[in-house]
């Protein structure tokens, strides 16, 4: 088979358009059709970037190997879905299931325990499924992780501590009809959390705590696809996730601390909730509303306010993520520290070189030389990080348990 | 345009530190002119609004390089690190135009090689656990091929190397600089410096080239 038609047959395995590999490529259309028509050759560079891109092996492309006869388990989760999902989502579902497979070899090269969780610390019952078991149970996970009824800091750490990995990637941006994110059980990594990229920050966060769900109270299936289509476990999760990122105790407390209340008359108190538990504005007007802390009349006029510029009036500091996502800019942060200091291990024990842990992971060998060398490359302390360091020594706090 | 018949080929790391130690004089001077790179490397033809993740192995650095030279997370002192890294690694299209480092396509064959050792199932056969870089497989299989001296850091393209050709030449950062002190190009003080502000750049070779010899 020649060239073009593998290059058709990978292209369209991805699910992406030939708009989509000129734009990643920087070429015309015209140029990746005269490719796959085999009246023109792309270069060798070119080459090794569809190789990454379409996420084929260079000996696939150019035929001197067969694609892998592999159960493809991005397809499988796609399909598995409840709801007819568009191709974009699929390069994604790919990347996460190719990442948890590098992840697995890896770790089993470098000798690395992963401490993935394999089976849920909670019960988990047919018949107890209603939203009010899943708020009950977010307690009990909050419980287990002794956190109380303040703000989650880190999702991402909570997770890390439970042996729940997370990974990002972009799954596209309309979200109506494509993947927020997704839970697999990884034969090695164990349970494993995909988060798609092309959301707000407050909209990832609350993904990963809807996944979190899954894996804690769903892993008697081996994935799960969370869309917009709202099965029964769908809106355990959905329910979960909002008391286990903003609990009603919690939020109760807060009010009354702030002086709130007993209900929410003014939307500058529920962004100071919102930015308290660290949640989107929609979630915390959910939140408020299903906690009857909110009319419905006020969560109608409330869902007219634009919550960014609200907030930025208010004081807080913005970040763009938080209107734009920004999917391009997350690199190294895509992987869970774990990997992280995996990789750093691996190259440093010489298990894989910097270029080939480059390969890996799709990073340049500029982010791997960072990671791996920042000991070396750390700056010295900045001036204000020293005088805090002898304050501390001069008050003699150090050396006292 | 691929000019003049080069007498090695450089990988990305060799040609990455040189440039960025502003040495490439010197590994020209070691190595001959013009340099051999794969085009995967050093593509001179690519145009400037290429997508980062499409762009040759050097040209990705210039621009991770010139992101990190904004990037405000950085304190003063590391922007201007990088802003000086982009600089200097972007010198490349200057040495490309004055013929010191050509551009390399590779042949069917080549390419062939090359796809077996960046194949996940494949790269096994050479010795390796994990794939290598296309940039680094392109180095390998054009050294090899064209029986060129192959100039590289990457313990994984030498392990590839050695199972495709054991006697192969080659040469890594540290030989080059011992060579460079011995052919008294540079002393052996200077090498050592040479080698230091390398590893103060991320290069991960701990041994220095005379280790009896400390850097001024």
């Amino acid at each position: 088979m020649p060239l073009g038609e593998r290059l058709v047959r990978a292209r369209s395995n991805t699910g992406l358009g030939q708009d989509d590999v000129a734009n990643a490529l920087g070429v015309s259309r015209t140029l990746v059709g005269y490719w796959e028509s085999g009246a023109r050759t792309p270069n060798d560079r070119q080459l090794a970037a569809l190789s990454r891109l379409l996420r084929t092996p260079i000996s696939v492309l150019v035929g001197t190997d067969e694609p892998e006869p592999e159960p493809d388990v991005a397809a499988m989760m796609l399909r598995g879905a409840d709801q007819d999902l568009p191709a974009e989502a699929l390069p994604g579902l790919r990347e996460f299931a190719e990442f948890l497979e590098r992840y697995s070899a890896l770790a089993t090269a470098a000798k690395f325990r992963v401490r993935g969780m394999h089976e849920s610390p909670f019960v988990s019952t047919a018949g107890f499924e209603s939203a009010d078991d899943a708020r009950r149970k977010a307690e009990e996970v909050r419980a287990y992780l002794r956190v109380g009824l303040g703000p989650i800091g880190d999702v991402d750490a909570v997770c890390e501590l439970l042996g729940v990995t997370v990974y990002r990637a972009s799954l596209g941006s309309d979200l109506a009809k494509t993947v927020s994110g997704a839970f697999l059980k990884h034969p090695h990594i164990g349970f494993s959390i995909l988060v798609n990229l092309d959301m707000t920050s407050g909209r990832r966060r609350f993904t990963v705590a809807h996944e979190l769900a899954h894996a804690l109270f769903h892993s008697d299936v081996p994935y799960l696809v969370s869309t917009a289509a709202k099965s029964p476990r769908e809106r355990f999760a959905d329910a979960f996730a909002g008391e286990f990122l903003m609990p009603t105790e919690g939020v109760r407390r807060v009010m009354e601390e702030q002086g709130f209340g007993p209900r929410i008359e003014d939307p500058s108190e529920v962004i100071h909730l919102q930015r308290f538990f660290g949640v989107s504005y929609v979630t915390a007007l959910v939140r408020l509303r299903q906690a009857k802390f909110l009319t419905q009349a006020r969560l109608d006029a409330f869902k007219l306010v634009r919550p960014v510029l609200l907030a930025r009036s208010l004081g807080y500091e913005i970040s763009d993520e938080e209107y734009s996502p920004r999917p391009d800019r997350w690199r190294l942060e895509r992987f869970p520290q774990r990997f992280r200091r995996l990789l750093r291990l691996a190259v440093r024990q010489g298990v894989l070189s910097v270029p080939s842990a480059a390969a890996l992971t799709q990073l340049s060998i500029d982010e791997v030389t960072e990671l791996v060398s920042a000991e070396v490359t750390a700056a010295a302390p900045l001036a204000e990080e020293r005088t805090e360091l002898e304050e501390f020594t001069a008050s003699g706090v150090l050396g006292v348990a | 345009m691929s000019s003049g018949s080069p007498d090695s080929v450089v990988d990305t790391v060799v040609l990455r530190y040189f440039l960025l130690v502003d040495e490439i004089e010197l590994l020209v001077e070691l190595l001959g002119s013009p340099l051999g790179v794969p085009r995967i490397v050093f593509d001179p033809e690519e145009d400037e609004d290429v997508p980062a993740s499409a762009r040759s192995e050097i040209r990705r650095s210039v621009a991770y390089q010139q992101a990190a030279s904004r990037d405000p997370a950085r304190d003063e002192e590391a922007r201007a690190t990088a802003l000086r890294n982009a600089t200097r690694l972007a010198g490349v299209t200057e040495l490309h135009a004055a013929g010191r480092i050509v551009t390399l396509d590779l042949t069917d064959a080549e390419l062939a090689t090359v796809g077996r050792l960046t194949s996940p199932t494949g790269c096994a056969a050479f010795g390796l656990t994990f794939p290598l870089d296309a940039g680094e497989a392109a180095c390998v299989a054009m050294a090899v091929a064209r029986s060129l001296p192959l100039a590289t850091d990457d313990g994984d393209a030498l392990r590839a190397l050695h199972v495709i050709a054991p006697r192969h030449p080659y040469e890594r950062i540290r030989k080059l600089l011992m060579r460079a002190a011995t052919d008294g190009r540079v002393t052996r003080r200077q090498a050592n410096e040479i080698h230091d502000e390398m590893r103060r750049l991320g290069f991960w070779d701990t041994h220095a080239p005379f280790p009896g010899e400390a850097p001024g």
